[in-house]
């Protein structure tokens, strides 16, 4: 497995100072295997769309000419994984990844589910076999488990109900026949 | 790890790096082993850089204990020592910005408070000159830039 | 009709918009602060803000908390421009278009970016008409916990989020385009875990400063609220 950690606290602690043989080593490591990141952001690029389809796919008929709004955002989040994922494992940084924060809205549409199914998914469970080498799977396995363990960690939050605005105005095909009040209702 | 990093990072926020992005990225990856290689070698001879610095400067300065204690040279001897070092570093991240941010600009300030600005002016002009005697050219053109600035922000 | 290909070639996809990491952005040549949306922010120390809390409270004793509530309401409005400013532009889409859950969120995470704790919202009593906020590890009420010198123990302690009980109010007048008003329940300065604020109408709300200083605890104030229905007080 690839070392990971974050450059930017690396070298802010050895301000002033020189970078230790170790972190040198790593930093040359990285450069060679840049390549092979990039390779690896390149298949995200390509495979993203069909990816994604993939997940809604498991979650239920999905008419992906006509997303529900839930679908639409939660599409909308799952890319963005992506893509922060893929910049960070070229840049060989994970802090990014560590900042993650997965809202109460992400929850809700259980943002946090669908990215098991999307890396079980990278891993290749598809008929065609896996899309990944292993090599690259070990590659992008840490900076993967990085943003799961950062979005999991907003758990305990979760405990608070979703707001009820929240399923009225993102999924308004499956709200219960009582639609909560808007914030404007609420207040008369 | 650099200013390009940060850069990239805040321009290219929900998105795939365009064509040019990444080739600058590669570009600048590629860079790092030698600049690793070379920062190693700059670290192993600081000593006798700083030997040859001050061998040269102490002649010009010979006051410099009277007027600021008996620590003076050995004050002196550190402070390039740091110089040097957060050179060394802006040179492995080829950046700048990272040495005028995290060193020039509050060291521009001492030395103007301190009146000292004269009086260190010869010994950035003698690093420069030193690098030949101590580094291959390849060496010494990779550090050059970054003393240069220090010079060019601290004494002109 | 939006296909799940439309979204993804969205040329940005819009994420946090308050996320730090995108959102602060320091000039260190300048000496400027700003946010993603241009606007200048400044970092200041918490002495300061204990200073003003001890000042305050020195100089005009019991209005200290009218003058802190009233400052938070001023505050909460310009805020509430810029927070609108920034995400819709952010996710090019105008505030009211914005799912609600994304707005909330975001109102969270710019919270949190400020360093002034971790707000969750809670709508579950929101039928009573009446919303709970709740902030964890408050750097307002840390710096009001602070600012008592130990002469000062004999003095009543009451919830100190004064401002951001302002805030809160103001914010939620303008989300909801009604006059609101926030009483806070419970605070960190006293022990408690976490700070509680309860946001409605002044009519709803009317009784509660008077049972929080009576000692009542959150849920029940927030019972008595709920089994009182609107208008029968």
């Amino acid at each position: 497995m690839d070392d990971i950690y974050s450059w930017p606290e690396r070298i802010a602690d050895r301000e002033g100072d020189y970078l230790s043989p170790d972190d040198l080593q790593s930093l040359i490591r990285y450069a060679l295997s840049f390549q092979e990141r990039l390779d690896l952001y390149q298949v995200f690029q390509q495979q993203e769309l069909d990816w994604i389809q993939e997940v809604l796919n498991q979650q239920g008929s999905v008419d992906t000419a006509d997303l529900s709004p839930a679908q639409r955002l939660l599409a909308r989040q799952l890319a963005l994984c992506l893509r922060s994922v893929g910049l960070s494992l070229l840049m060989g940084d994970p802090s990014q990844l560590q900042q993650w924060s997965c809202g109460a809205t992400e929850l809700y549409l259980g943002l946090p589910e669908a990215l098991d199914q999307l890396w079980a998914v990278i891993q290749g469970s598809q008929q065609n076999g896996p899309i990944l080498t292993d090599d690259q799977r070990d590659l992008l396995s840490p900076y993967w488990q990085t943003l799961q363990a950062a979005c999991s960690s907003q758990a305990p939050e979760a405990e608070s109900s979703p707001p009820p605005p929240v399923v009225t105005e993102v999924e308004p095909a499956h709200s219960s026949p009582e639609p909560a009040l808007t914030l404007m209702e609420m207040f008369v | 790890m650099s200013l390009m990093f940060a850069d990239l990072l805040q321009n290219t926020e929900g998105r795939y790096l365009h064509p040019d992005e990444l080739k600058s990225l590669h570009d600048y990856v590629e860079g790092i082993p030698k600049r690793v290689r070379i920062y190693q070698v700059l670290q192993a001879k600081e000593s006798a850089l700083l030997d040859r610095v001050i061998e040269k400067f102490q002649p010009m300065l010979p006051n410099l204990t009277r007027r600021h204690g008996v620590l003076a040279w050995e004050r002196c001897r550190r402070d390039l020592s740091m110089v040097w070092r957060y050179c060394c570093m802006a040179m492995l991240l080829n950046d700048e910005d990272y040495l005028r941010d995290k060193l020039l600009y509050w060291l521009e300030t001492i030395l103007k408070s301190f009146k000292m600005r004269d009086e260190c002016k010869p010994v950035y002009k003698l690093m420069l000159d030193s690098l030949a005697h101590v580094f291959t050219a390849e060496e010494s053109e990779m550090i050059r830039p970054y003393l240069i600035l220090a010079k060019t922000m601290l004494v002109s | 009709m939006t296909t799940l290909q439309e979204i993804l070639q969205e040329q940005i996809l819009p994420g946090h918009c308050f996320s730090p990491a995108y959102y602060i952005r320091p000039d260190i040549h300048t000496g400027i602060l700003e946010s993603r949306g241009g606007y200048r922010l400044a970092a200041f120390p918490m002495p300061l803000l204990e200073a003003l809390y001890s000042g305050l409270r020195y100089e005009t004793g019991q209005a200290a908390r009218v003058i802190l509530y009233n400052c938070g309401r001023d505050w909460g409005e310009e805020f509430f421009r810029r927070f609108e400013d920034e995400l819709s532009r952010y996710h090019n889409q105008p505030l009211w278009e914005l799912p609600m859950g994304i707005l909330l969120d975001a109102l969270s995470d710019l919270w949190a970016t400020h360093g002034w704790g971790r707000l969750t919202l809670d709508f579950s009593a929101g039928d009573q008409g009446v919303v709970q906020a709740r902030v964890r590890n408050s750097g307002f009420a840390l710096a009001a916990r602070n600012s008592f010198g130990p002469e000062e123990t004999s003095i009543p302690r009451e919830p100190s989020g004064h401002l951001e009980s302002g805030v809160l109010a103001s914010l939620f007048s303008l989300l909801s385009g009604r006059e609101l008003v926030c009483v806070q329940t419970t605070c960190e300065s006293l022990g408690a875990d976490q700070n509680r604020f309860l946001i409605g109408t002044a009519q709803r709300l009317h009784n509660c400063e008077e049972w929080v200083r009576k000692g009542m605890l959150h849920d029940e104030i927030l019972d008595r609220l709920v089994a009182t229905p609107e208008g029968s007080r």
